[in-house]
Order: C-alpha cells, then structure tokens, then sequence
C-alpha cells in the first residue's frame, strides 16, 4: 500500500496529461502502478475539465484516470478553511487548493503555478505539507 | 456588513484587494480625491466555479515540467525502487 499522498493543482493534472513524459505525467504513471496516491477535489478536476481542449484532450481521458482511481476524489474543502486560506495568496481564487490539501491530510501538495502556491508564504504557512512542483517532488523524492 | 474604502491609487495598484473583498463578499467604498465616488460589490449570483487559466499560463506549466532523457530515466528507476 502506498504511504505517499500527494494532493494536485489542477495545473499538475493538465500537464501531466499532456505530457506523460513530464514531471507531472510520471506523477501518474507512479499512481497507476500503485507507488503513490494521487488526490483532487471535485472543484479542482472541474477545473481540469473546462480546461482539456485547451490542450487538445478529451473528458474520456480525465474520466479513464478518476474511474481508475488513478486520481482519487476527496470531498471539497468548506467556506470556512477556504476564507482562512485566502490571505495565504495572492488571488483567493487559488484558496479552495490550499484548502482542500489541509483537510486531505496530504504529504505534499503539487502545483505548476509559482506565482500563487509556490510561494514562500504558502509553503511557510501549510506546513507539514509540502509544496513542490512535480520536479522538485522528484528530486526531494531521492533523498527519501 | 461592514464597508471598506480603496482608493483609485489602491485599486490600480492593489487589484488584489479587490479580489479578496468580493471573494468574501465584502463591498468596497471606492474613493476619488478623498471623496466617495463609487461601490464595488459583488453579485449576488456569483457562483465559484473554478478558476480559469490562459492558454499562455498553461503553455508556461508545460514549459516547467519538461524534463531531460536523464532525468526522466532518474525518475523512471525512482518510481521502480518505491515500495
């Protein structure tokens, strides 16, 4: 069983579709094979999904990875943790990702995104939980 | 509720502030020269429905998490030698 439990902006999911040779498309490769567990909110996989055809993907794709349990669900984070999140970022649009880390209970909490979560105050602020982008979760990953 | 000002040098400087008041549904008093000139509110059917991202920012993310033939083959061995 998988002990790693890793919670994913919507930046690292679309990536790692579209690049499966990228750092974040080896952050589903290692969840299909069972060596990590991967988590999103249902907010952020609707995200995802407004997103596919940007990048020339499907929904069935998504679908495929959520059916099989590739990316696994967990309840979105309520108002409450949401508003306290907001002033740890720059755009309080980003908070619900934030948020929804914390009540996961996730190890690391992955993002593309070095304006609004790779930021020293997030990292500073939601410890134990560990904010990397898929490179660096990788490179971490090797001293482990 | 409570109404907070912001001025004009505040309002093109600080959008941010902005954001943050109408995501806690928090109206701004927007002043000019001091004086009263406007109130920013939020909708009332405002709904959060995600964030939207350009397709520059996504191509920038896609930038970012390249990786080289070695790191890629590093990795490769990391998830084999994971339990």
């Amino acid at each position: 069983m998988p002990s790693l439990t890793v919670f994913l902006d919507a930046s690292v999911i679309l990536a790692g579709m579209a690049s499966p040779q990228g750092g974040s498309g080896f952050l589903l490769q290692a969840a299909k094979q069972k060596k990590i567990i991967l988590i999103a909110t249902p907010l952020i996989i609707n995200e995802v999904n407004r997103h596919l055809t940007k990048l020339k993907l499907q929904s069935k794709q998504l679908k495929t990875l959520l059916n099989d349990q590739v990316i696994r669900l967990v309840k979105d984070p309520d108002e409450t943790t949401i508003t306290r999140c907001r002033r740890l970022t720059a755009d309080p649009d980003d908070a619900h990702v934030l948020a929804g880390a914390i009540l996961a209970n996730a190890n690391f909490l992955l993002s593309l995104d070095k304006k609004h979560v790779l930021t020293k105050r997030v990292k500073k602020h939601l410890l134990p939980i560990r904010i990397f982008s898929p490179k660096q979760f990788w490179q971490a990953l090797k001293s482990f | 509720m409570t109404l907070n000002t912001i001025s004009t040098k505040q309002l093109r400087e600080n959008f941010d502030w902005v954001l943050t008041a109408m995501a806690n549904n928090q109206p701004l008093t927007l002043l000019y020269r001091s004086k009263p000139l406007a109130e920013i509110k939020p909708l009332p059917q405002a709904k959060t429905l995600g964030r939207s991202f350009s397709q520059a920012q996504i191509n920038q993310w896609l930038k970012a998490d390249r990786l080289t033939k070695k790191q890629q083959q590093q990795i490769n061995a990391l998830i084999n030698r994971l339990p």
